[in-house]
């Protein structure tokens, strides 16, 4: 299985693509100002037969929090799998740090700091928390430091070491995703509804985890839902609708935009 | 009650089944990460076994680097080769496709052994022959059976402290969880997934090099022992090694304990006089450990890269099975009698592969015993078609053959697909080592059977049974594509698209199963009477297990969707079996229909499609061709191809791991 | 009577609580909505109400009677019918034979009280109404998901359902034809259908609905008219995040 199918979505692991492989060597992270640490340009993608995305250009600047919103169906975990690698743009370019990297497999953009939590999660439910964490360190992080520095930051997953993932709640398993995402340094942490199906009390303790996260520096895309939390956080937002990207902006302007398409206007 | 032969048996049963034990465990290791169940297990076993065998006995290695030789380099590096060569082309390809390749690479294996080791009945020494065998409470030991013992408990600590405390091992459980998880994480799914084949196979020459001491160095059999390995993976629902070890040590006590048993009541002994059940006791054992799973869930639809093929009408199936018959009618003037022999014989079995056209490409369940049904379907045929060439006996073969059918999937139609084809695996081989060699069965003498007698018309002659043989093949096709149109056919697709979709419309699927397998088998047995009619008698070891493996995968090759397939796999087969015999190679059906299944995972609907698909491309938009097959319909893949079993099972929530 | 009870459903996927105590009910001629945000457990309640799923507790009554013990395709031969959020349409076939089946199936159940030929005419009557006569022919894998959402609703309807269950149905359709879609569901209401909707088009939800539930996080958390729950503060925060003053 070849990573150039072309309209399939892939989730080959073959690398050794030289914009990947250069980007590792200069580090991510040490991009430009002026230039955007992540871009998409004019992005198509299908499933089979079936277009997702017509055409989805957005940009994520270094240090940046930038929020992906719109509502079930329009796109938004299809842009994210072409960020993290697991679906290959039809057309388009997909940039990182100004380098082209279409077809790049999942594993080698994880190992050179795009960190994707993926949507559900994405814990080994059947592995233990340690061993969930143990998991980042094949981003190139050492063991050792993946540990305490998970536990300093989540002392609820230390209590919770030798626990199976899959026995914790849906707030500490996102919680451990979240982690395991840090310790691995990441330039890019993509994160795909983690709000999904948790009490709000608990999207409250990642949201202020997360906002951490993007006071350290690292640039962050968010897609939500319903995301009142994920604006609070975010330098720009987009909204998608059908495949494109149909506004970008600030985020205190989006409400107005949002509940209108959310709840109908009721008010 | 003799408490030491007791304990005698115990004993030995634990050695047994802790050889069983490491061949199953590297069976679920390579299976749950990779989601490809390795057929071949068993043959790379097997192959290991004469490989010792040639190093030491042969050409006089020391054991110490044989078994370096064998276990560490030979086994590892067939696994890894299989795993970058075929295992990863299989992405997104249907049960049938994925079955059918490792099958394929075991029958490679068969054919490929017995040409090398050709005729060489050997028996290979165990370790330490001349040792004094080892006393424990009371009962003796060989020294083989004390490694074999301590070997089995190295492996499974092994396993665990690999899996648990390694982080190469904590990887590999990663990628069971969810492949699309741990690639997220850097992980590179194929390279663990070779690692595990690596290990998988590494395991089965560990288990071929202790379990080749302990039995005849025989190809067939050896390679079948895999259906023990089967049976104890089951226990452990193919994913838990702790379950797969305690299936195994108790599948060699049962195998051990029951014929004890049996000896000693009486009723037993005599209802078992004359049946060679022994050789069978691991089928038994896996039929009733299948009737212990419970697994209700419904299967939903899943994007395969199943090419869809437009169904001849009544008409366009006529005229074909016309030019069909009359084109054997003239070509079988030309002929000599023992090409027409072969040619019959090659037939009738596709008359068996249209069973599987049925089941397999329109139903997308799997059955690996075909013969096991054929074979019940020359039973019929001697009995009640007889020396005269009743025709009557071919409708007595349907009729036997299909509830038979119907017995058989009721334990294998409670779970999945695969569980159905190790199922009517065991089946075959029941019927291939109890039934089918009992007296009373194929007999010895009063195995005389006429060819057809068609109101008062005898087909004794050898070019007119060639067309008979093919008239029956073309009515059958007819009335396969006929229940193909029929309301039946819809609800038989739709059940293949999506048994969750049917069920919510109204559809009883385990109903619409089985009465799929039982037509299958039906069709089967009337094959198996035309191929028994070819010999003029039935014999056993036309039915035999390993036979019912080419017919699946000649048919599969030739594109298991399309009713030609039954056709060019008959002729096929009839080929081989003439060019066999000129080139004097043994089994050339087992290594050609081997090599050209593993390339299925190259072209994975079948070597027909392909075909097909370039003549379309030639004569674009003819009516003409408007039975071949339309353009195909690209399809995303599945997202989560590793674990088949649980496609229905709430998202991020399984039962077990790798354990 | 109501058409469809669930009472007091609890579903426990391992250490997962996905549906806490949920009692709601659909009437005979009526669009009940049911809402949430994701990962609410609407999809869950509609396999615990299909068969497809069994709950750890709790029980579903259909006209009176308890069908909780009943597998997928006798809840179907009794009046059940459903759509899929991920779809499950027969890809192999053309749009037109997935409807064929399931009358087919209908018809023969209802044993020889139809005339020959009637499964021909039920299944064009169902295709134009859909709205599919166009692409009836065309092999349904091949189909936009537009066109999958109408081809299962299509097959649903073929099986002369009671209660019709829609998941997502309007999810890769434009906003004219959303437009229409709801224009249908109305239609099949008015019919005497009961519609039991799961839908994140909440305006259309609220338009067309009779009644609406909110589920969150496996639990009710609402039950009303679309005014009384559009107005709902437990609503509001759902579906945006808790969120002091504003909105």
């Amino acid at each position: 299985m070849s990573a150039t199918d072309g309209a399939e979505p892939s989730v080959s692991s073959s690398n050794g693509q030289v914009p990947v492989d250069a980007l590792a060597a200069a580090g991510l992270a040490e991009v430009e100002a002026h230039t955007p640490i992540l871009e998409l340009a004019a992005i198509r993608a299908a499933y089979g037969q079936i277009q997702v995305l017509h055409g989805v250009s957005l940009k994520v600047f270094r240090g940046e929090t930038v929020v992906l919103l719109g509502a079930n169906g329009a796109g938004k975990t299809t842009t994210i799998s072409v960020m993290s690698g697991q679906m290959t743009p039809t057309a388009g370019d997909y940039l990182l740090a100004g380098r082209r990297v279409n077809g790049a497999a999942p594993d080698a953009l994880a190992r050179i700091g795009v960190c994707t939590i993926p949507e559900g999660r994405g814990v080994f439910p059947n592995l233990t928390v340690t061993e969930n964490l143990l998991m980042a360190s094949y981003g190139g992080t050492p063991a050792a430091r993946i540990k305490d520095q998970a536990f300093e930051l989540f002392p609820r997953l230390a209590e919770r070491r030798n626990q199976a993932a899959g026995t914790m709640s849906g707030g500490e398993q996102q919680m451990l995703a979240l982690a395991r995402g840090l310790v691995t340094n990441p330039a890019i942490l993509i994160l795909d509804e983690i709000s999904m199906g948790l009490a709000p009390i608990i999207v409250d303790e990642l949201y202020s985890y997360v906002a951490r996260i993007a006071r350290s520096g690292v640039s962050i895309v968010i897609v939500e839902q319903f995301a009142h939390r994920a604006l609070a956080i975010a330098d720009r937002a987009y909204i998608m609708a059908h495949g494109s990207v149909t506004a970008e902006g600030d985020p205190a302007d989006m409400e107005a935009v949002l509940q209108a398409s959310y709840l109908g206007s009721g008010h | 009650m003799d408490v030491k032969e007791i304990l005698q048996l115990v004993v030995i049963g634990v050695a047994m089944g802790s050889a069983y034990a490491i061949a199953a465990s590297g069976l679920v290791v390579t299976y749950t990460t990779s989601g490809i169940f390795n057929f071949a297990h068993g043959a790379i076993g097997m192959l290991s076994s004469f490989l010792y065998w040639q190093l030491t006995v042969q050409d006089g290695w020391p054991v110490w680097l044989s078994v370096i030789v064998v276990v560490l380099g030979f086994g590892p590096a067939v696994g890894a080769i299989i795993e970058f060569g075929i295992v990863r082309g299989l992405r997104g390809s249907s049960l049938a496709t994925r079955i059918v390749v490792t099958i394929a690479l075991m029958v490679f294996a068969m054919g490929l052994a017995t040409n090398i080791w050709q005729g060489q009945s050997a028996s290979l020494p165990g370790f330490f022959p001349d040792a004094d065998p080892v006393r424990f409470l009371d009962v003796a030991l060989s020294v083989h059976q004390v490694i074999v013992i301590v070997c089995a408990l190295t492996v499974a600590v092994g396993l665990r402290f690999f899996l648990f405390r390694t982080r190469v091992g904590t990887a590999m459980r990663a990628v069971v969880d969810s492949p699309a998880t741990a690639s997220l994480n850097g992980i590179k799914p194929d390279v663990v997934s070779q690692l595990s084949w690596a290990i998988g196979a590494g395991l089965a020459a560990l288990a071929g090099v202790l379990i080749g001491p302990m039995l005849q160095l025989e190809a067939f059999a050896l390679t079948f022992l895999v259906i023990n390995a089967y049976a104890a993976a089951v226990v452990g629902r193919l994913r838990s090694l702790p379950m797969t070890f305690v299936g195994a040590v108790g599948l060699g006590l049962f195998i051990n304990l029951v014929p004890y048993v049996v000896e000693h009541i009486g009723f037993l002994s005599s209802a078992l006089d004359g049946w060679r059940y022994q050789p069978a006791l691991p089928a038994v054992f896996l039929f009733i450990v299948l009737m212990l799973i419970k697994d209700s869930s419904l299967r939903g639809a899943r994007p395969t890269r199943a090419r869809t093929m437009r169904v001849p009408t009544f008409t366009e199936s006529v005229l074909g099975s016309a030019g069909v018959i009359a084109f054997t009618i003239v070509v079988a003037q030309f002929l000599s009698n023992d090409t027409l022999n072969r040619l019959q014989l090659g037939f009738g079995v596709g008359v068996v592969g249209l069973s599987l056209v049925l089941l397999t490409g329109y139903g997308g369940q799997v059955s690996l015993g075909q013969m096991g049904f054929a074979g019940v379907g020359a039973f019929a045929m001697l009995k009640f078609g007889g020396a005269s060439g009743n025709p009557l006996g071919l409708l007595a073969a349907f009729a036997l053959a299909a509830p038979v059918g119907a017995l058989v999937a009721i334990p294998a139609l409670r779970v999945r697909g695969l569980y159905l084809a190790l199922t009517t695996m065991a089946f075959a081989q029941f019927m291939d080592e109890t039934v089918f060699r009992h007296e009373g069965v194929f007999g010895s003498t009063s195995n005389a059977l006429g060819r057809l007698s068609i109101f008062g018309v005898s087909t004794d002659g050898d070019k007119a049974y060639l067309v008979t043989v093919v008239t029956v093949l073309c009515l059958l096709s007819i009335g396969v594509l006929a229940l193909r149109r029929s309301r039946y056919g819809r609800v038989l697709t739709g059940m293949r698209d999506s048994e969750l979709a049917s069920a919510t419309l109204g559809i009883d699927p385990r109903a619409v199963k089985l009465v799929t397998f039982a037509l299958s088998a039906g069709i089967a047995g009337v094959g198996g009477a035309l191929m028994a009619m070819a010999n003029e008698g039935a014999a056993a070891e036309q039915f035999a297990l390993v036979q019912s493996l080419p017919v699946l995968l000649i048919v599969v090759v030739g594109g298991v969707g399309m009713v030609t397939s039954a056709f060019s796999g008959g002729l096929a087969l009839g080929l081989m079996s003439i060019v066999g015999k000129q080139v004097d190679i043994s089994n050339l059906d087992l290594l050609l229909t081997g090599v050209a299944a593993v390339g299925l995972s190259r072209s994975p609907e079948g070597w027909g499609v392909g075909l097909a698909d370039q003549v379309t491309r030639i004569v674009p938009t003819s009516r003409r061709f408007a039975f071949l097959p339309g353009r195909p319909a690209p399809q995303p893949e599945p997202v989560d191809e590793v674990t088949p079993a649980d496609v229905t099972r709430p998202s991020g929530v399984r039962a077990g791991g790798l354990v | 009577m109501a058409l469809l009870e669930v009472r007091r459903v609890d579903v426990r996927f391992g250490g997962l609580h996905v549906l806490h105590d949920v009692t709601f009910a659909c009437e005979a001629g009526e669009i009940t909505g049911l809402i949430g945000p994701n990962g609410a457990g609407k999809t869950t309640t509609f396999n615990v109400i299909s068969g497809v799923q069994t709950p750890t507790e709790g029980t579903v009554i259909l006209n009176g009677e308890d069908v909780s013990s009943l597998k997928p395709h006798l809840r179907a031969r009794r009046g059940i019918a459903r759509t899929f959020q991920r779809l499950e349409v027969f890809g192999s076939m053309t749009a037109r034979d997935n409807v064929r089946v399931a009358a087919e199936v209908a018809q023969r159940r209802r044993k020889h009280g139809a005339a020959k030929g009637s499964v021909r005419d039920v299944v064009n009557l169902i295709i134009e109404r859909v709205g599919l006569s166009e692409v009836a022919d065309e092999q349904s894998d091949a189909l936009p998901t537009g066109h999958l959402r109408l081809v299962e609703l299509g097959r649903a309807l073929a099986t002369g359902p009671s209660l019709l269950l829609l998941d997502e149905p309007s999810s890769g359709l434009n906003e004219r034809e959303s437009a229409a879609f709801g224009e249908l569901l109305t239609e099949l209401a008015d019919e005497g259908l009961g519609i039991l909707l799961v839908e994140h088009d909440v305006p259309m939800v609220m338009a067309i609905c009779e009644r609406v539930h909110v589920l969150d996080q496996g639990m009710v958390i609402a039950s009303g008219t679309p005014a009384e729950v559009q107005a709902n503060n437990a609503v509001q925060e759902a579906y945006l995040g808790t969120k002091g003053a504003a909105l």
